[in-house]
């Protein structure tokens, strides 16, 4: 799988450089967008979106340039160099991949591709696109933007629905996380001012976390290494995630619905949750007015940590307490109230107040606290695209 | 009723007013190209959503990306301003999953593109139209 892996990222090179060797004899298409946030959170003893009472410019600032080449007729590239404010501007090749057009309806890509979990994963960067400063972070928590691999893309009319399907084969491998035998499958249906969205992915996921290992060490030394297999997201555990979204854009009155659910086949420490926002927005002119609750609520595997907690030995009973604080059991709630100004064509300004809090999601692990955080984000930004 | 009346005559008053005072616009093919296209294909092969000829053969649709003819275009046809065309594409071109159209800056330059090519589809004021091309619908 590394081998492959890294064949891939090769492959993903390979492209890029195809594409700056195309320039030489093909027309380079280019084209940007550009972001440019402001923001501040109430709050001084925690941060929020990486916000915190200072205001600050670099958590949602973003920079991209896309490049394309048609190589033949049925063959293009494309390379997204993207630089974001959160990686100190560094800049970083986002997208990569190489288009075969099998025929117009019919499109099979090759290299680095956008990992498609949300209806708004595939322009996520591309602020000018939607209507908030950023889609309600609440539901969008999943953060794997991009996979190497491939995907094939099939564009079809269906009962006078413009269907597109979508299959995704690749994996990843990030910093502290590695993805492997990623596949998927998201369905698309458009007819006038109704879009539906279905989308599916599974991958078998490791995650190194050098906090994590003398906990799982200790829980495998007192015998119980049944329990830390189960839990240890350090061994690879396949993921589940389900979504289907809604968006209407009738008469000047915007809605959007979007359920996302992730599940996994053993027990896990975070990420086994649910989550949904509903937007409702409306057109004046150049001016979009938008409200948006977002909610996440995690499902934790208390009852598979079967480490007693009584009548043994007092190290054996704080290491099933270490277990259970360390399984995350949270519950999220955003309120977005924001605006957005379109100034020209391709410029857009947009202010948002974001209501967040965060509490526990029940049940709570023996002995929990119930401690509530939360607070108010401010954001103003510049949407650009050219 | 009355009210939704009103409404309905207030519309029209409006869009014949605006169509006397605006220019009419031209959808221009190739003169060999034999296509009947109605509104709703016009508006399919300029979001994207149709890229064939009924007789199969690929579509090269060319725009004007800003100006009097291309807002009226896009209003009547497209039915979305230029802000949200221009968010429909970034949301098509930055994903790859889309083309728009190829981008003139004239009437004289898209008669010209038009003429040269079976494949092209574009628009122009009607006044610019010439011999070299073949109106298939105005607005």
């Amino acid at each position: 799988m590394n081998t492959f892996k890294k064949s891939l990222s090769k492959a993903t090179c390979l492209i890029a450089a195809l594409g700056f060797v195309a320039s030489a004899s093909a027309e380079v298409k280019l084209s940007g967008f550009a972001s440019f946030v402001g923001g501040k959170f109430s709050e001084d003893s925690y941060s929020y979106l990486e916000y915190d009472n200072d205001f600050s410019f670099s958590p949602d600032t973003v920079l991209g340039i896309q490049l394309g080449a048609d190589l033949a007729d049925d063959i293009k590239v494309t390379a997204q160099l993207i630089s974001k404010g959160l990686n100190d501007y560094d800049v970083e090749v986002e997208l990569a991949y190489l288009t075969y057009s099998v025929n117009p309806f019919w499109d099979v890509r090759v290299g680095r591709l956008r990992t498609p979990l949300f209806y708004y994963s595939d322009f996520l960067d591309v602020g000018y696109a939607y209507p908030w400063i950023r889609p309600p972070s609440v539901t969008y928590r999943v953060d794997a933007a991009s996979f190497d691999g491939m995907d094939m893309l099939y564009r079809t009319r269906l009962g006078g629905w413009d269907s597109t399907f979508q299959l995704v084969y690749g994996a990843d491998e990030e910093e502290n996380v590695e993805s492997n035998g990623l596949y998927g499958l998201t369905m698309t249906f458009n007819r006038d001012w109704l879009t539906f969205r279905l989308g599916y992915i599974s991958s078998e996921v490791t995650v190194f976390s050098e906090e994590l290992v003398p906990i799982f060490d200790g829980i495998r030394a007192a015998g119980f290494g049944d329990v830390a297999d189960d839990f240890d997201p350090g061994q690879p555990r396949r993921s589940r995630y389900l979504a289907a979204a809604m968006i209407v854009d009738y008469n000047d009155w915007l809605v959007n619905m979007e359920y996302t659910q992730v599940g996994w086949d053993k027990s896990s420490i975070f990420l086994h949750d649910s989550a949904w926002f509903a937007m409702v927005g409306r057109r004046f002119g150049d001016y979009t007015v938008h409200l948006t609750y977002s909610t996440q609520e995690d499902d934790p595997d208390f009852e598979d940590n079967t480490i007693p907690l009584s009548g043994v030995p007092a190290g054996i009973a704080t290491l099933g307490n270490v277990l259970n604080a360390i399984i995350s059991n949270e519950q999220q709630d955003s309120l977005t109230l924001g605006v957005r100004y379109d100034v020209a064509g391709g410029v857009a300004l947009k202010a948002e107040v974001t209501r967040y809090s965060l509490d526990i999601a029940e049940p709570l692990f023996p002995g929990q606290q119930s401690n509530v955080d939360d607070g108010t984000l401010f954001n103003i930004g510049l949407d650009i695209v050219f | 009723m009355r009210n939704k009346l009103i409404k309905a005559i207030g519309f029209f008053t409006v869009v014949f007013t605006s169509s006397n005072v605006l220019a009419e616009v031209a959808v221009i093919v190739h003169p060999s190209n034999t296509s009947q296209l109605n509104t709703e294909s016009i508006k399919r092969i300029f979001l994207g959503k149709d890229v064939l000829f009924p007789d199969g053969s690929k579509i090269a649709p060319m725009a004007m990306e800003s100006g009097p003819i291309a807002d009226e275009f896009n209003q009547k046809v497209l039915e979305r301003n230029s802000s949200q065309l221009k968010a429909y594409w970034s949301k098509l071109v930055f994903t790859g999953k889309g083309v728009p159209p190829e981008y003139v800056t004239s009437d004289a330059d898209m008669v010209k593109a038009v003429a040269g090519a079976a494949n092209k589809i574009g628009f122009v004021n009607s006044a610019s139209v010439d011999d070299s091309v073949k109106v298939i619908a105005t607005f």
